[in-house]
């Protein structure tokens, strides 16, 4: 008996010890927190950058903080000497502590720190098209059932539907992949393999992205065979991040179509389409006349406008002003009105190569272009691809321009050694100055290659396409021996920026779509932490005075049993680095209202066994024992509920979870030992005649 | 000593027939709601679309944010306004567009456009694909169905069969009382409800297994009397505990309902509920349970080795 009260008082011991060096971090961090956004005011003070920025580029050591104060005008030498020692400061041992002591603390999750939370899955029919070979157009029309039946109906399965596709054609797979012999089921199974490589390949890739990008602690973790999540806390900018993960970063240098070349397939598809008025989704010919009148006037805008695009540099080449060269067919081909006998070129003006289409046409332009009948027109070798973004004519109204290009690319980003982003000085074409540009330098093959490509195809237009997508298509002029290029047009230098890291990290092995994406901004998440911190705070108040007024002396006892285990609950977060979460603190509250429940069983059975005249050690003792079964069963089928909800639930669910049950292993133990402890010690040591219940 | 209930004798079991009209007809209406409104109100979590949360400056009307949204070309969402401690957020909910990666970016500049003077900051967004909301779905489903099943293995295991049947019996009943109220009131049903849900069913289960446990106790010390005041005793002994637990539970969801911000609004009005009905189901519906198995099929074993 005396041994194992013994025992007991020292495991009680020991975990209060544990409980507290496991916090102390936590404390810690959440003083040095408060310092550190005091001395940013201050900085934020004196110089008018925002504390935001600030706290994002404190502890960035490639930031030169010490030089963006000294180049504050309106400061003295003094302040300035000032401020920059304070930031001497916070990056020396300050730092040294907070990295030290953040290590330990209980970690937020990103929706109380604010951050992204996505969820990207490696597109198994873009993969497939990649590596299927010797396509046809039987190829291209599974392809598209497949993606079309996918999107209609999600619960289905690529590989059933894949080779369903395959099979209603009578067509074996291995005519596309792999070896002659093998069956579809073993292609399909080829491809899942080559999936899950892709994945692999994609987590590395993203990495590489994502750390150059410059996000603390980001989390990138592959979830099941096709997918990965990554999670970056903090992200100020959700757009910048969201384009720099999804975007594949196929980078492809493809040759644009002969002028002849493209007339005749516009021809072809607008004689196609004459033929077959009636075929499904061609558009009603009434509302078009407008559209094509509004088509004859842009006409000579873009003209200028193109101008605006046009692009060039010391050693490569502008897009020469097509008007000039081809102005004739051009008037030929846009200058008149809507013609029904023309359904599809009199959506567009003809420049030459160059094709433009109004922003109000585009999705037109584009429902042809997207019909499977109309594809198989197109001779296989071309492909029609828009530009990168929107310009605006004269009169305000966007238009996009149209490629025809040859499919197969003359080279791409796996040529690259380096990307780097250049501010234009403007020598070349005064309207590039001050814009970021990319520069691109090849490695030694892929400047053999480029090079012949350029010397075999002067005069010709050279496409840079990133992600399906016409970055710039210029002329080329001479020979470009040395493996560089350019690519101008960026919106900002941050997109330069963009661009350029992902075109370093390597483009991805096939397409990824994220599927899932939660973003909680900053403020939201401070509030959910303040909103949080105040619902326990008054619900632990409320229940504590609760317990003391009703259960007395008692009262005290269950009130100081519920504060060790709040306290062992937030030990086993920070103990085991869990991350903390708002269901996470519902669940902490919840545990509050719930914890005394142990502990009310427990007076309640002393009670009754005081009034039914047992001695208070007896009742004590019988009170426990008695409880004791109803307090496990009753617990246990709780916690069986917080398991299932862990495993199935998803990020802050699996929080809610996790404090659930960690809270219901705390106050069955402070309940039944440490409760236990209080009172056989009270009991024992005075000898009490009456107990305060 | 301080007692809410002092030797308390209600004869709780006699009122168990208007208790089951009572339960049938929550349940009843419920479903009714959720049949009228054309199945539940699943959030985007589990039908796919765009959520996204964000605040003006000046804070603009409810129908203006619509309107401005409607004509952006949303037509299908769904606006609402939320207030709390003099902030309005605007909750904007969009029914899934396949291949808009950006449409949060979209939707954000449009609204600035049409607000030029009045600044607004994104304060949370969430997309999730048809897929995932589908999975999800499926997920949610099995979640609750295990934990069902393991349940009532438990409380097969530590009693009978039949208590496993009426607990289980209760806390479907609490589940879909909650569920149906989701539907009458119009809230969304989002994976944090689930999980409220789900712990509507643990704390269900932990006050019917305390009163289950004292029936247990009781068929064994008061063999003398009959099954039906062994329950009325048992759930009389334990009427200060539930009436305590419940209470000081009752308080923090409250506090979590009024204080606990926006986002786990909807999560705390579920424990809210399912707190009020967990334990009105212990007395009266799991317990009766138990009288009504007894009258039909007399459990001869009960009165001795339970």
């Amino acid at each position: 008996m005396k041994g194992s009260h013994l025992f007991r008082t020292l495991l009680i011991l020991v975990l209060v010890v544990l409980a507290v060096v496991n916090l102390y971090p936590t404390y810690r961090g959440m003083q040095l927190e408060n310092n550190l956004e005091q001395k940013l005011q201050q900085i934020s003070d004196a110089t008018g950058m925002p504390v935001n920025i600030l706290r994002e580029d404190i502890f960035r050591f490639d930031v030169d903080l010490a030089y963006k104060i000294r180049q504050q005008t309106d400061l003295s030498d003094d302040k300035k000497a000032e401020l920059v020692s304070l930031v001497n400061e916070l990056r020396g041992d300050f730092f040294a502590e907070f990295e030290d002591v953040s290590d330990g603390s209980i970690k937020l999750g990103l929706d109380l720190q604010g951050g992204m939370h996505l969820i990207l899955e490696v597109s198994l029919v873009d993969l497939m098209d990649r590596l299927a070979k010797g396509t046809d157009q039987t190829y291209e029309e599974v392809s598209n059932a497949v993606r079309q039946q996918l999107i209609d109906d999600p619960t289905l399965e690529f590989d059933q539907v894949v080779v369903q596709q395959f099979a209603d054609r009578g067509v074996p797979m291995a005519r596309y992949f792999g070896d002659p012999r093998q069956s579809d089921r073993e292609i399909v199974r080829m491809l899942g393999e080559q999936a899950e490589e892709a994945v692999n390949l994609t987590l590395t890739k993203l990495r590489n992205r994502i750390d150059e990008f410059g996000v603390s602690e980001p989390s990138i973790t592959r979830q099941g065979a096709r997918r990965i999540v990554v999670e970056l806390p903090g992200v100020q900018d959700p757009t910048r991040a969201r384009n720099l993960i999804g975007r594949t970063a196929l980078l492809e240098f493809k040759l644009v179509a002969d002028a002849e070349v493209s007339a005749r397939v516009i021809q072809d598809i607008d004689d196609y389409l004459r033929k077959h008025s009636d075929a499904p989704g061609l558009m009603d010919t009434e509302g078009d006349t407008s559209a094509a009148a509004d088509e004859e006037m842009a006409a000579e805008e873009m003209a200028d406008a193109d101008a605006d695009t046009a692009t060039s540099d010391e050693e490569q080449t502008s897009t020469e002003r097509l008007l000039g060269e081809d102005g004739d067919d051009m008037a030929e081909s846009s200058g008149s009105s809507f013609d029904p006998n023309r359904p599809f070129s009199s959506l567009m003006s003809l420049f030459g190569r160059q094709i433009v289409v109004l922003e109000s046409d585009r999705d037109r332009v584009e429902a042809i272009l997207g019909r499977q009948d109309v594809q198989n027109v197109i001779p296989p070798e071309y492909e029609f691809l828009w530009s990168n973004k929107e310009n605006t004519d004269q009169q305000g109204r966007a238009f996009n321009y149209l490629y025809l290009l040859k499919s197969k690319a003359e080279l791409t980003g796996s040529a690259l050694s380096d990307a780097q982003v250049t501010i234009g000085s403007g020598s070349a074409d005064p309207t590039q100055a001050g814009q970021a540009i990319v520069t691109l330098t090849m490695k030694r093959e892929g400047a053999r290659t480029f090079a012949r490509v350029t010397e075999n195809n002067i005069g010709e237009q050279l496409a840079i396409v990133l992600d399906d997508k016409v970055h710039m298509a210029p002329n080329i002029r001479s020979r470009i021996p040395d493996g560089r290029a350019i690519i101008e047009g960026m919106e900002s230098v941050e997109e330069a920026d963009d661009i350029s890291i992902v075109l370093r990290a390597g483009a991805l092995p096939a397409p990824v779509e994220i599927i899932e994406e939660r973003t909680v901004g900053p403020s939201l998440g401070e509030d959910s932490i303040k909103a949080g911190t105040f619902s326990a705070i008054t619900g632990l108040a409320l229940v504590m005075i609760f317990m003391v007024i009703y259960y007395r002396g008692s009262g005290l006892v269950a009130d100081l049993v519920l504060l060790l285990n709040i306290i062992f609950l937030m030990a086993v977060l920070a103990g085991f680095g869990f991350t903390l979460t708002l269901p996470g603190i519902a669940g902490i509250i919840l545990t509050i209202g719930m914890a005394v429940d142990a502990n009310v069983l427990i007076f309640e059975r002393i009670r009754e066994e005081l009034t039914a005249g047992k001695t208070v050690w007896n009742a004590v003792k019988n009170g426990f024992d008695r409880a004791l079964i109803t307090i496990l069963d009753a617990n246990i089928t709780t916690m069986i509920a917080g398991i299932i909800l862990y495993q199935f639930g998803t990020g802050p669910i699996r929080g809610f979870a996790l404090t659930l049950m960690i809270g219901i292993a705390a106050s069955v133990f402070t309940a039944l030992v440490v409760s236990r402890a209080i009172f056989d010690y009270i009991t024992a040591r005075w000898s009490v005649k009456k107990l305060s219940i | 000593m301080l007692q809410i209930f002092r030797n308390t004798n209600f004869d709780f079991q006699s009122k168990r027939r208007v208790a089951f009209v009572i339960s049938g007809a929550l349940i009843l209406i419920g479903i009714i709601a959720t049949i009228m409104r054309g199945g539940p109100n699943y959030s985007i979590d589990f039908t796919g679309g765009l959520q996204m949360m964000l605040r003006f400056e000046t804070p603009v009307e409810e129908s203006v944010v619509r309107t401005a949204v409607a004509d952006l070309g949303y037509t299908d969402a769904e606006v609402k306004t939320i207030t709390g401690r003099g902030q309005q957020d605007v909750m904007i909910r969009i029914p899934v567009l396949t291949g808009h990666d950006d449409l949060s970016d979209e939707l954000q500049a449009g609204l600035q456009a049409q607000f030029p003077d009045d600044p607004l900051t994104v304060r949370s967004v969430e997309t999730v694909g048809p897929k995932i909301g589908h999975e999800l779905r499926n997920a949610a489903i099995l979640a609750i169905l295990a934990s069902l099943f393991f349940i009532v293995i438990y409380i097969s295991w530590r009693f009978r069969y039949r208590y496993a049947i009426a607990a289980l019996a209760a806390l479907t009943h609490d589940v879909l009382i909650v569920f149906g109220l989701f539907s009458i009131l119009n809230l969304q049903i989002s994976l944090a409800v689930i999980a409220a849900f789900l712990t509507i069913v643990g704390y269900s289960l932990n006050d019917t297994i305390v009163v289950f446990d004292r029936i247990r106790e009781n068929v064994k010390k008061l063999r003398a009397k009959k099954f039906f005041d062994q329950i009325n005793i048992s759930i009389n002994e334990t009427l200060s505990r539930t009436v305590l637990t419940s209470g000081t539970t009752l308080v923090v969801v409250f506090i979590l309902y009024f204080f606990g911000g926006a986002v786990i609004h909807d999560f705390a009005f579920a424990l809210l509920a399912g707190v009020i009905v967990g334990t009105y189901s212990s007395i009266f519906v799991a317990s009766p349970i138990l009288i009504e198995w007894d009258n039909a099929r007399p459990d001869k074993r009960s009165k001795k080795t339970i």
